[in-house]
């Protein structure tokens, strides 16, 4: 229940603006517009996590104003190395009811990586870069 | 060199769930995923097929002239593993291909390596190999104009893995600031004779071939080239570019200095012509908001047989054949199957084609499920190749596939001669 642009092919700050931001208990509700036809969600009801300012649930909604999903954000931690984040996400949608898509993440260390592996011939070779 | 921090350490895992489930109860240990000095893994495939033979068709005749049936039926067993063992900066790949075929006339069986090379990386702008690999060159999606050093795709399945050649060559990786980010250089080398590479081309020779990829202002680009040897001489290149989020161009284009092809005369005898030629591909990909991916091609095989050849094979093949049934003498025929196999036989043997394909991911909201169809058109005849599939994955590691090829066309066309009317196929995998 969930694609790439649920996960890594975004950047909420040049996709989205907001049109309307208001404070909630821990924290706030933005409600974001699409800036252009490219996106998968035409709008998105962000709530955020007042201390931490990321992202705790994202409603996504179609032009017709379908809810698409819900994206739920839980347990931020420390990883440390600066990295504060949630360390589960959880998705579901009326769309596909029953069903959730779940991801943790552990072990999150910043790596410095040559950009030579940000390239179309090293993708084959991308495994080698675990450790 | 740029740094830049990325949190590739990073392990995750996705999981399926029926809902109200707690995501607290779902725990991972990162230490799996983490490099090892051997991994293994591959599928292991059965596959039956039902054959509506083209009693018609000349590549029918050819191959069942003296044994007529109505349908084949087909099983098949294929076990794929693949593993890598590591040491350091070098590494000992494999990839192998285990098949046995059961049909009606008769069983066969095979067992290769499609891959089996070292593999060293100093750096990650650099990696040297050596062995058996197989190449991916081009942007194409059902054909690769550009792929001077590969085993031919199928059109039908241009996924599948195929059988590399022996070679070695070496990959740099360079990256810069501007609008060119990127450039990539793969050269190699790739001997063949009669006991190394043997059915790549003619004679005893060390081909040498390399490619040259750039990045430019979001512009995949490659150059390819192949030198005179067991081939001929070609060059070309590629290109690729995303218009938007959603939608793919790419293009390939080939030069080939001396194309040869056996070919049936008016008379039905049999001449080699050769000349230039030039092979090219456009294609678009698109994906839309309801997951619905559309890829389209139109493919010209500047090598390839023109319309008037692919008659007068045809009516080579009615003649000999007739000849046959009257007199029971088969050289005629034998004579015209050597003929179809250089180049009337073989998939797409026509100049130009039109390829459509429309998958739709999980639609009225059934998970895992992926319907598609495909079509194939040789633009010059009209013969069609229509090829409807049902795809579900919702076993864990299990992936189960139907589909049927209908093939359409009159007397004289490609798809309308072939073997087989039609044919269903149902094909199972599981992964380990």
């Amino acid at each position: 229940v969930f694609n790439n642009a649920d996960i890594l092919n975004l950047d909420y700050s040049v996709e989205y603006r907001a049109e309307k931001a208001t404070e909630v208990k821990g924290g706030y509700l933005l409600e974001l517009k699409a800036t252009g036809p490219a996106v998968a969600y035409d709008r998105l009801k962000m709530q955020v996590d007042g201390a931490t300012l990321v992202p705790t649930e994202i409603e996504a909604y179609a032009a017709s104003g379908l809810l698409i999903k819900t994206l739920r954000f839980r347990d931020i931690k420390d990883f440390g190395n600066g990295i504060r984040r949630p360390a589960v996400l959880e998705t579901d949608s009326p769309l596909y009811k029953g069903y959730k898509s779940i991801m943790l993440y552990a072990n999150i260390k910043p790596r410095k990586l040559p950009d030579e592996v940000f390239s179309l011939n090293y993708l084959p070779r991308a495994e080698e870069l675990r450790k | 060199m740029t740094p830049r921090a990325a949190c590739a350490a990073a392990a995750l895992l996705l999981a399926q769930a029926a809902s109200g489930w707690a995501a607290e109860s779902y725990t991972f240990d990162a230490s799996a995923f983490e490099k090892k000095p051997f991994e293994f893994g591959g599928y292991v495939e059965f596959k039956q097929q039902y054959y509506d033979l083209n009693q018609d068709g000349a590549i029918y005749l050819l191959n069942f002239y003296n044994d007529p049936r109505s349908h084949i039926n087909e099983s098949t067993l294929i076990l794929k593993p693949w593993g890598k063992l590591r040491h350091g900066d070098t590494s000992l790949n494999f990839r192998a291909h285990l098949e046995a075929r059961w049909e009606s006339r008769g069983d066969e069986g095979e067992a290769r390596f499609d891959e089996l090379y070292a593999s060293y990386k100093p750096d990650p702008g650099l990696t040297l190999d050596a062995g058996k690999i197989a190449l991916k060159w081009g942007k194409g999606y059902a054909w690769n104009p550009i792929a001077f050093v590969e085993r031919v795709k199928d059109p039908n399945d241009p996924e599948l893995a195929r059988e590399g050649f022996v070679m070695a060559l070496a990959d740099v990786i360079r990256h810069f600031e501007g609008p060119l980010r990127t450039v990539a250089f793969t050269p190699l080398v790739l001997p063949a004779n009669e006991d190394v590479n043997s059915d790549f081309g003619t004679g005893n020779h060390t081909n040498v071939a390399a490619k040259l990829y750039f990045l430019y202002r979001d512009t995949d680009i490659d150059v390819a080239f192949l030198s005179q040897g067991s081939r001929s001489q070609r060059w070309g290149f590629d290109f690729s570019r995303n218009l938007a989020t959603n939608l793919e161009i790419h293009g390939e284009w080939a030069h080939y200095d001396d194309a040869q092809r056996l070919v049936t005369t008016p008379g039905g005898g049999r001449a080699i012509v050769r000349d230039s030629a030039q092979n090219y591909l456009l294609g678009l990909r698109h994906l839309s908001a309801r997951d619905t991916t559309t890829i389209l091609e139109y493919y010209r095989n500047g090598s390839g047989l023109t319309e008037g050849q692919m008659q007068d094979f045809v009516r080579s093949v009615d003649a000999a054949y007739a000849q046959f049934v009257a007199t029971g003498n088969d050289a005629l025929l034998k004579q015209a199957a050597a003929v179809a196999q250089g180049g009337y036989g073989l998939p797409n043997p026509g100049r130009s084609y039109v390829y459509l394909r429309i998958a739709q991911k999980e639609p009225f909201d059934i998970l895992y499920f992926t319907p598609a169809l495909t079509v194939i058109a040789n633009a010059g005849d009209g013969s069609t190749s229509v090829t409807p599939e049902l795809l579900y994955t919702g076993f864990k590691d299990v992936e189960l596939r139907l589909r049927g090829v209908f093939l359409n066309g009159g007397a004289g066309t490609e798809f309308g001669e072939r073997q087989i009317a039609s044919r269903i196929e149902f094909r199972a995998r599981l992964y380990f």
